[in-house]
């Protein structure tokens, strides 16, 4: 079996190792937000007579922004707004992206070149610009959004890979075989070529939730995401952006390494994956 | 040589319309972004206001018609009157005035990956699995993984607030080059300009106010760049050739720069120049951190604003400039690599 095979390859990768225990850190945090966070992460929660920003104490681990808002409860919160954003823009990707990519590369001719042009006109756009201008046509700033938004630039690379799988599997044998044991067009794609194509599109989807909780987290400082009030990392950086030169410098970090780390546990993830699933793949 | 301006004629060919479609997609958010005249009378103007507003300034008009008009306006660099300040302004003028900042930031941004990133590479695949490969790699990950504007925030911090080793990038003529003279420069490109000029005050003062802002943007192809460097490498290192260099006695540093990276180059410099697309995407993100006077801030701002018409006309520019870079890269090609120059691969 590939997958057992695979599964020793990783078993062994230090990184894999990494990378999924940051990635299970910030699912921990999305998942005991409630019961973590000391306060409630969307109001002022600042007594009379503190002022904001006040710097971490016993009350507040790591500190208040200028608003009175609990940073620590607000990060984890913004775990919850991280995770669901990169999830939801890759379910994105990949339920539009699979299906055309498998039909330009399994029927070919007109629809393929039409589907490839496609892509070609999108990948012309930086995918952050691109993202941006969509956001902005979105209007009303929410993390749906930036799930659009995010989710959108990512359906070419989709395409372009599934097809390219399809192609591949296409003329091989055990295709033609199960052609002529009578089997439909459409359930030898959808039952057995596509099946076969599942190693390179898991790669490509891990790294793209990183990718895509990046993006997102650019969009939201912005001011494209959602309000100020809602828990966003994003978000939490514009707002510590002007305490830069003050000596409340530590309201710029807990959000950037949050990102960060995040960004780096599904990368680590993808690039373990991608080397244990392609035995030509050395490191 | 006549296989040479084939392939040549043919790429520009290719090029064209996807330039016009890739400007029919821009113009196509001019569709879906907020209409310029609430931008232009504000949010409480009436609508009999607003209506002749838009009658006025043909924004009635049917899309081919205006679609027809941008890609006109487009080949003149004007993209139109700027209807939202409609003081007789063109959007071409404020993207030509901020253009070459961002085009001397991405420029410092690209070498300083390439030199790194091929360095760091080239390292990695001689020396496979050892300490500065390691190093180099997860650099490169960190890199890549850190949100730039962040990296900005955090770059400053060390470098001009507490080791106070570089300026707060300040990105005008009158902190780059004081003593000009009062006609001040004749171009925006500060950088190239004071070059050109051999005031070597000047570029040393530009390339202090550049650094941090490139150093943050490089973060961004020096992951790719470095990669492929190491892959490549790797395997034009296991090739025959190589082994014919050292079998007659090369030294091993010349059988690395001289044989290995010069046929690594083409697929490196593809990735490159592929890269250029992310680099400006990110251009956005670091000049609105840097304050720096460049498109992508001018983009950002119009974003905020619901200027319409300059989003349109940035994001094509940026999206052109993508496209012509990549052009160039594929032309560069013939010129390197004698197999394409006789016309035989393509």
């Amino acid at each position: 079996m590939r997958g057992a095979r695979a599964w020793r390859r990783l078993r062994r990768d230090p990184l894999f190792w990494i990378g999924g225990t940051l990635v299970f850190a910030v699912v921990l945090m999305a998942a005991l937000a409630a019961p973590l966070s000391s306060h409630a992460p969307d109001r002022r929660v600042t007594l009379e007579g503190e002022r904001a920003p006040v710097a971490p104490n016993d009350r507040y681990p790591l500190g208040t922004d200028e608003n009175g808002y609990d940073v620590w409860s607000r990060l984890l919160f913004g775990a919850r707004a991280s995770l669901f954003t990169g999830l939801c823009a890759v379910a994105l990707a990949l339920g539009v992206g699979v299906p055309l990519g498998a039909v330009a590369g399994w029927r070919g001719g007109f629809a393929d070149g039409l589907l490839m042009r496609a892509t070609d006109v999108m990948l012309a756009f930086p995918s952050i610009l691109l993202a941006i201008a969509i956001a902005a046509a979105a209007g009303q700033g929410s993390v749906w959004t930036l799930v659009l938004a995010v989710g959108v630039v990512q359906v070419p690379l989709f395409m372009r890979q599934v097809r390219a799988s399809v192609m591949t599997a296409r003329h091989e044998d055990w295709v033609t075989a199960c052609r002529a044991t009578g089997l439909s067009a459409s359930r030898t794609l959808l039952r057995h070529v596509l099946p076969n194509c599942l190693a390179p599109i898991l790669v490509l989807a891990t790294l793209g939730v990183g990718s895509a909780i990046l993006s997102a987290a650019g969009l939201s400082w912005l001011g494209l995401g959602p309000p100020a009030t809602e828990p966003e990392w994003g978000r939490m950086l514009e707002e510590g952006a002007k305490y830069m030169r003050e000596k409340e410098q530590w309201i710029l970090v807990p959000p950037g390494l949050a990102i960060a780390a995040t960004v780096l546990g599904f990368n680590l993830l993808g690039d373990a994956l991608r080397a244990a699933l392609d035995p030509r793949v050395t490191r | 040589m006549s296989g040479a301006f084939g392939y040549v004629g043919r790429r520009v060919l290719v090029a064209v319309p996807l330039l016009l479609v890739v400007s029919l997609v821009s113009f196509a958010l001019t569709e879906l972004l907020p209409d310029p005249s609430i931008a232009r009378l504000g949010q409480h103007a009436t609508r009999e206001n607003v209506a002749a507003f838009r009658a006025r300034k043909g924004l009635d008009d049917p899309f081919l018609a205006r679609w027809g008009r941008f890609v006109r306006d487009a080949t003149t660099l004007e993209f139109g009157e700027d209807l939202v300040r409609d003081d007789g302004t063109t959007v071409g003028a404020g993207i030509r005035s901020r253009f070459p900042a961002t085009f001397e930031l991405a420029l410092a941004a690209m070498l300083l990956a390439v030199v790194l990133g091929l360095v760091a590479g080239a390292l990695g695949a001689v020396f496979p699995r050892r300490l500065a490969d390691a190093v180099a790699q997860v650099f490169a990950l960190v890199g890549a993984s850190v949100p730039v504007f962040w990296l900005g925030f955090m770059a400053s911090l060390l470098f001009a607030v507490k080791l106070e080793w570089l300026p707060h990038p300040d990105w005008s003529l009158r902190v780059i080059a004081p003593d000009a003279g009062p006609g001040g420069y004749a171009t925006r490109f500060l950088f190239l300009e004071s070059i050109a000029r051999l005031d070597l005050g000047a570029v040393g003062r530009a390339l202090a106010h550049l650094a941090l802002p490139a150093m943050v943007l490089s973060t961004i192809p020096l992951a790719v760049v470095t990669r492929m460097t190491r892959a490549t490498m790797l395997e034009e290192l296991g090739r025959d050739y190589v082994r014919t260099a050292r079998a007659k006695g090369a030294p091993e540093t010349r059988v690395v720069t001289r044989h290995a990276l010069r046929n690594a180059l083409i697929p490196i410099v593809t990735v490159t120049g592929l890269q250029t697309g992310a680099l400006l995407g990110g251009a956005v993100l670091t000049e609105t951190v840097f304050a720096w006077p460049g498109l992508g801030r001018y983009v950002a701002e119009a974003v905020r604003s619901g200027n319409g018409p300059v989003v349109v006309a940035g994001v094509f520019t940026f999206a052109a400039t993508f496209v012509v870079v990549n052009l160039l890269v594929d032309i560069a090609y013939v010129l390197v690599d004698p197999r394409l120059r006789r016309g035989g691969a393509t």
